[in-house]
């Protein structure tokens, strides 16, 4: 508080603002920072510690954030131990894995997900490398979720993390097929995810992949599905086979035909409901002929990107080919096909004629004689008795003007259509060239 | 435009526009529980603000009507928001004189003014070895020796070791 007369000669100290204030700054602080303040103070020490009980379940460490401090591995240490009671997602940005083993006596029990993320092209750079597997196991006993970026591993004692549920290997260039084995015979994983920068990896064979019954979601690249042997059929029968992402940059319609077109006999697999895809094709014509043979597909989401050659031309989809499509994928619920330029109205106005359950026509960045086309899809929904929702209709950056959403016969007709200028879709992260199938419960 | 008074705990009077004291969110509490009898007549007494921090207040009040209205549509003021190049000029000073300013704008509930302010100090902090943020900031050591043990120690450890050879695990 200031005081009648306000020029006293004594120093300004920051422990003058009363506990609010200083929370409110040392909130602005890293967590490393938040540390070293706590250290000079009982009264900071005490800010720090009630911060930390509700701020830092999630905590990003990077080497810069030690940099100008001199610290010493005992202050380190003396660091993740005050974080440990209250951490529970712990982040390694480009940290200096020599950090990482001073932790080598502790336990850090709280600690459910780690992930660290490494930079494999950094020369020079001490590598995190299969022993660290082993610390990892004694440091963190409790460990579910693990991802490892640009390390130096061969796979070796993954298989020890025996609470690990989802494991995510992203650029690490010396993986070793053998030691996949153990991995997916020990390990009651649900999520698997080798997909990221899989141009890069050495080719491992996953063969054993199939013999992980817990499996949910699967993030794997093309060439995994082959090597040895065929796994996809084994693949399919996973009992709990929620996702499967492929990730294809030249044989996508090999894909899609083995998943597709499944070489078990019927009812042995498990049955797709939603299919992605992102990226550009060369014959679309063969690519919907594969994909009218998923029957019961009730979720169907294309997305085309321009190809850089044709100066951001956008892809071209044929009306018979949709057509033809729209007539076997009658179980539809949500269609979107985004970024593409359409022949003609006739091919979308089919889907909305045979697909009775129809409740979203997506057809962002599409192009597809703009106006015309909602006149006639009102006109065909008019006509569907059955219909108890309006059709949702997603244009944005469509070539169909947004005010349109405002004009009078859109407006005297929302029980039959709703014209939607602004959706997004719910996923904006879209690899190029990743076939996603999603499977019945 | 309607005026109040608002005096400082040495006795100075600022005649105020009030929309723009209302910025203050404790000084608008103060009006509308205790409307006003005489125009003009209003004197609120603020002891815990000085003179010379009220009139920084009050410069950054009028510099900022659109606090009031934040407060008037009863939401959060915006939490960490960008500091202008006028408010950096404004916030210049010596760290008392940025103290007190915290500590009124504290008093008198001015979240938008705290929270540049804060801001402020967090940044004179960031980067700064523990030693220098003591020093800079006058900040009494109150642990015990054993305590202290922990703290950090000045020597002339390089940060980043030639990594090149050290493929040895275990090697720190």
């Amino acid at each position: 508080m200031t005081s009648a007369s306000d020029t006293e000669p004594t120093a300004a100290s920051l422990l003058q603002l009363n506990d609010d204030v200083l929370a409110l700054i040392i909130r602005q602080l890293n967590v490393y920072q938040q540390f070293q303040i706590g250290r000079l103070n009982r009264r900071l020490e005490s800010i720090v510690q009630m911060l930390w009980r509700t701020r830092v379940r999630n905590v990003v460490l990077q080497d810069e954030m030690f940099g100008r401090s001199v610290t010493n591995s005992r202050q380190f240490v003396a660091f993740i131990q005050a974080l440990a009671p209250h951490m529970q997602r712990l982040s390694c940005q480009q940290l200096d894995v020599r950090r990482l083993r001073l932790l080598s006596s502790h336990t850090l029990e709280s600690i459910h997900s780690l992930e660290w993320l490494g930079n494999a092209h950094r020369r020079g750079r001490v590598r995190f490398v299969d022993e660290d597997v082993r610390l990892l196991h004694r440091v963190f006993p409790n460990l579910k979720s693990l991802k490892l970026r640009g390390c130096q591993i061969t796979g070796k004692y993954l298989c020890d993390l025996e609470h690990l549920t989802d494991l995510r290997l992203d650029d690490c260039q010396f993986l070793e097929s053998q030691h996949f084995r153990d991995i997916f015979r020990q390990l009651r994983l649900r999520k698997f995810d080798i997909m990221e920068d899989c141009d890069e990896v050495n080719c491992c064979d996953l063969a054993d992949l199939q013999l992980c019954p817990t499996l949910e979601h699967i993030k794997i690249a093309d060439y995994h599905l082959c090597m040895e042997s065929d796994i996809t059929q084994q693949l399919l029968r996973l009992p709990h086979l929620r996702k499967l992402s492929i990730y294809s940059k030249n044989f996508v319609f090999d894909v899609l035909s083995r998943i597709a077109r499944p070489t078990s006999p019927p009812g042995a697999v498990r049955l797709i409901e939603a299919f992605r895809f992102s990226g550009v094709l060369h014959d679309y014509g063969r690519f919907f002929r594969e994909l009218g043979n998923l029957r019961q597909l009730t979720r169907l989401e294309l997305h085309g990107q321009p190809e850089e050659e044709d100066g951001d031309q956008l892809q071209c989809l044929e009306d018979q080919m949709l057509r033809q499509l729209a007539s076997q994928l009658r179980e539809l619920t949500e269609l979107h096909l985004c970024g593409y330029q359409l022949e003609s109205p006739l091919g979308l106005l089919e889907f909305v004629i045979n697909c009775r359950q129809l409740r979203v026509l997506d057809i962002t960045r599409s192009r597809c004689h703009g106006e015309s086309f909602v006149w006639s899809c009102i006109a065909i929904l008019a006509k569907q008795r059955w219909r108890s929702r309006p059709l949702e209709l997603w244009i944005r950056h469509s070539d169909i003007n947004p005010e349109i959403v405002q004009s009078p016969r859109c407006l005297d007709n929302t029980k039959l259509i709703k014209v939607d200028a602004k959706q997004i879709g719910p996923n904006m992260d879209y690899t190029s060239g990743v076939l996603k199938f999603s499977f019945v419960r | 435009m309607p005026v109040i008074k608002l005096q400082s705990s040495d006795g100075k009077i600022f005649d105020t526009d009030i929309e723009t004291a209302k910025c203050s969110s404790t000084i608008k509490t103060l009006l509308e529980d205790c409307p006003l009898e005489a125009e003009n007549d209003t004197l609120i007494p603020l002891p815990n603000v000085n003179s010379a921090i009220l009139k920084k207040v009050l410069t950054w009040a009028e510099h900022h009507p659109e606090d009031n209205a934040e407060e008037n549509e009863g939401e959060a003021a915006r939490p960490m928001v960008q500091i202008s190049a006028w408010d950096a000029e404004f916030l210049a000073m010596d760290h008392g004189s940025l103290f007190e300013l915290i500590l009124a704008a504290n008093y008198l509930d001015m979240r938008n003014l705290l929270n540049a302010a804060c801001m402020t100090v967090a940044n004179m902090i960031k980067g700064h070895t523990a030693e220098e943020i003591r020093q800079t900031f006058h900040i009494t050591n109150d642990f015990s020796p054993s305590e202290e043990d922990l703290l950090p120690v000045a020597t002339e450890v390089p940060e980043e070791e030639d990594e090149t050879t050290s493929t040895v695990y275990g090697d720190i």
